[in-house]
């Protein structure tokens, strides 16, 4: 009702005041609008959200079958973003579309592939309405669009005591953005499947109860779910072909007279039934002496192995999952079997000690499988946060046994150390950038092979960044 | 009921000029200089520095308040950052997150609290262990919320030093701002007309901070709109800071994510009241503020002259 106010008021006579040349039409002024196609592409119908202004819907019928998309950029005939396309030829299209920057003139049209040749509408112009205040304050820096991997960025962020996350595109612009209530934190985020929405894990930011979902949303906010997950906590992966969720569990228990977290690898359907355990720490990793342990990371227990992601590779079938406290990781075999396959890195418990010389990596996040190198390992390697021990991202190649070699390493300077959090990701066409969050740095960057920065965002003090993910496209057929 | 509305804020009626757009932009923004003194106190190294803010009753905008209004202690160490420097940047809002090595926070109910009582993401912050450092800026600040900062202030920490207490006073650290209200191109508005919208859709980036990066202006959070009588434009650029207290009159609404604002929909914050209209000869001014940035100086502010 408001806006309704506003676009009433905003109609009538203008009085002495002289409206700028330049405004152009705001969030929700073209709802249910017609706009001329063009060719064989006919008249779009297009509608955009109230809730969230930086998604629009739109339909069109075209004349004979083809395969559609929706392509955005900052001026006509710079289309620098892309929904995905119709999965195949068809007359009837409906595109979601996100990917509108808040506050920003940015421009459309649909591109279709006939068997004939392909066609576009016209340009057409759109702007969101600007970002709410109180988003963590952000810039941007070191953009080389030609380098970088372009689409979006989902970057989680983490305050005192409340998080979310920022979808950017590959200037930095904000596209889309979350909040969480006071008391919670979003660290894991993934674009579902489809495209059409948002998935991410709610933790209570304190540790002190049990809290944990994941959560869904489609970008226009059109459909909200929430899924419990009894203790879940840091990442989960979504799995693919709709085979649901995998997280990582607080597996909490009365040992030694003490009272300890360890970990357990969970899986749960999409729709959250069928909760069962893959994989369980306390089965796999011989208990250290927790006698007169003092709570950390939890206030009312002893933190044990601290696994802090964990990561499904289809083309392995397999599980990484990174151990905080024990400076290694393990690899699980089989989507449902969970089978430990071996461990790699320190087995032997760790405190925030000096790195020793055997310590590659340590504290690391973020572990997956390198593409294209076999038997070769990505990781954002913490450093011990002593003075001097700063982080870096590494590739480790592993010989198959308990036996690994660093064989690439990039380090961002001498002064960045982050005592939490961080991740890392191949990004780009062909996978050869990396993406990396730099945890309490409150920093992401991309880079190339051969190190160049293409990308970064320095977050305002406050906000420690989360598990960063790359989305080549955002939103698609309907 | 489309149509009703449609009637009631047309022009028409007897007695009223049409509603009106109040269109601002950079020109009618004011410029302002700021500078934050960072006083410092001497305290032994790696001890646990008993803070004390019971003397706290000026916060730093020279404002009256009661030690009991501090609910957060905080400590920060910026091991790459001189004071000045830090200050320069607290001006700016513009302190990095990779700036802070450490962030160390507490929810308190006195008016004192040991360091030992911080916690970093919820871990102990050990003086013994991470208090140890010599080099850097040692920051520390007590706020209300968790952003509204009512004193801040350095520790120079030192082996040799036996003094273990730090205290929050009204004179530790200094925030002066010069304002310069009277060269931006003041607003006229019609008091007789139907109602007013205020529309900053062309305002760019705020570049009106001597010595700063533009500020966003998507960082805006509120729209506030004050009157004051009897007053002149250079008495509101004397009292700068004070601007909230020399008000006759405040209104306020949530200025996050619009580039407009309907006035009618203001209200008081102090009682809820609705903002019910501008009266010829009226002095107000209109801001737009960033409620969680450490500099409170406003992203934008111009002069409303009513007519």
């Amino acid at each position: 009702m408001a806006f309704s106010l506003l676009l009433l008021v905003l109609g009538c006579p203008s009085g002495d005041s002289t409206k700028p040349d330049d405004t152009a039409p705001s969030g929700d002024d073209t709802g249910g609008t017609t706009i001329p196609g063009q060719g064989d592409i006919g008249s779009l119908t297009v509608s955009s959200s109230d809730s969230m202004s930086t998604v629009l819907t739109v339909e069109f019928d075209t004349t004979e079958a083809a395969t559609c998309q929706v392509v955005l950029g900052p001026s006509a005939g710079e289309y620098r973003y892309a929904t995905a396309p119709d999965p195949e030829p068809v007359t009837s299209h409906a595109f979601l579309v996100p990917g509108f920057p808040a506050g920003v003139d940015y421009h459309w049209r649909v591109e279709c592939e006939f068997e004939s040749g392909d066609q576009s509408s016209p340009d057409a112009e759109y702007r969101a309405r600007s970002a709410p205040g109180g988003l963590p304050d952000y810039d941007i820096e070191d953009v080389d669009l030609g380098a970088s991997a372009g689409g979006y960025r989902i970057v989680p962020w983490m305050g005192e005591a409340q998080g979310g996350f920022l979808v950017v595109n590959a200037e930095g612009e904000l596209v889309w953005w979350h909040e969480t209530d006071e008391g919670e934190v979003a660290l894991s985020v993934h674009q579902s499947p489809d495209g059409l929405g948002v998935y991410w894990n709610i933790n209570d930011a304190f540790r002190e109860t049990d809290i944990s979902t994941i959560e869904y949303a489609r970008w226009d906010l059109g459909d909200t779910r929430s899924i419990r997950t009894e203790w879940a906590h840091h990442d989960f992966a979504l799995l693919p072909d709709g085979a649901g969720f995998t997280y990582i569990m607080a597996d909490i228990r009365e040992t030694q007279g003490e009272t300890v977290v360890g970990d357990a690898i969970w899986r749960v359907e999409l729709d959250g039934s069928n909760p069962r355990e893959i994989w369980n720490g306390w089965d796999e990793i011989e208990e250290p002496n927790f006698r007169g342990c003092r709570p950390t990371f939890y206030p009312f227990a002893c933190d044990w192995t601290h696994a802090n992601n964990v990561y499904y590779e289809p083309g392995e079938d397999a599980y990484y999952v990174s151990f905080h406290e024990y400076n290694s990781f393990v690899r699980l075999d089989g989507m449902e079997s969970g089978n430990t396959d071996w461990f790699l890195g320190s087995i032997e418990p760790v405190d925030y000690e000096p790195r020793s010389a055997n310590d590659e990596f340590v504290h690391q996040h973020g572990v997956k499988p390198w593409p294209g190198e076999a038997n070769t390992y990505v990781l954002f390697d913490n450093g011990s946060g002593n003075a001097g021990d700063t982080s870096r991202v590494v590739r480790v190649t592993h010989d198959g046994r308990n036996s690994y070699e660093v064989s690439w390493e990039h380090d961002f300077g001498d002064r960045y150390a982050s005592i939490l959090l961080g991740d890392t990701d191949p990004v780009g066409e062909d996978l050869s950038n990396t993406l990396i969050s730099w945890g309490s740095e409150g920093i992401v960057t991309e880079i190339t092979e051969s190190q160049e920065t293409v990308f970064r965002l320095n977050f305002g003090l406050g906000a420690a960044a989360g598990f960063v993910e790359w989305l080549p496209t955002m939103g698609g057929p309907i | 009921m489309l149509a009703a509305l449609l009637l009631t804020a047309c022009p028409g009626e007897v007695g009223k000029d049409p509603a009106e757009i109040l269109y601002v932009s950079d020109v009618n923004n004011y410029r302002y200089s700021g500078a934050i003194g960072l006083g410092s106190q001497a305290v032994r190294l790696g001890t646990d520095v008993r803070f004390d803010w019971s003397g706290l009753t000026t916060d730093i905008q020279g404002h009256g308040m009661e030690p009991s209004e501090v609910t957060t202690l905080w400590l920060i160490w910026f091991e790459y950052l001189e004071s000045d420097e830090l200050a320069d940047l607290l001006v700016c809002n513009d302190v990095a997150q990779s700036d802070a090595n450490a962030i160390a926070s507490v929810d308190v109910t006195g008016t004192s609290a040991m360091m030992s009582e911080l916690t970093v993401v919820e871990n102990p912050f050990s003086p013994e262990k991470y208090f140890v450092y010599e080099t850097g800026t040692w920051f520390t600040r007590v706020t209300t919320g968790s952003a509204n900062t009512r004193m801040m202030g350095v520790l120079a920490p030192s082996a040799a030093e036996t003094n273990t207490d730090f205290g929050f006073h009204g004179d530790l650290s200094t925030l002066t701002v010069d304002a310069n209200l009277s060269d931006l191109t003041a607003v006229t508005v019609n008091g007789n007309a139907e109602g007013w919208t205020v529309d900053w859709s062309t305002l760019l980036d705020g570049a009106n901070a001597d010595g700063c990066d533009p500020t966003d202006v998507s960082d805006a959070d509120q729209f506030w709109l004050a009157r004051y009588d009897g007053k002149a434009v250079a008495d509101l650029e004397a009292a700068f800071l004070d601007l909230e207290l020399e008000a006759d009159a405040i209104y306020t609404g949530a200025g996050g994510g619009i580039t407009a604002m309907d006035l009618s929909t203001l209200t008081n914050p102090d009682d809820g009241s609705a903002f019910s209209g501008f009266q010829s000869g009226e002095l107000w001014l209109a801001a737009l503020r960033c409620t969680f940035c450490e500099n409170p100086a406003p992203i934008f502010l111009t002069v409303l002259n009513v007519e």
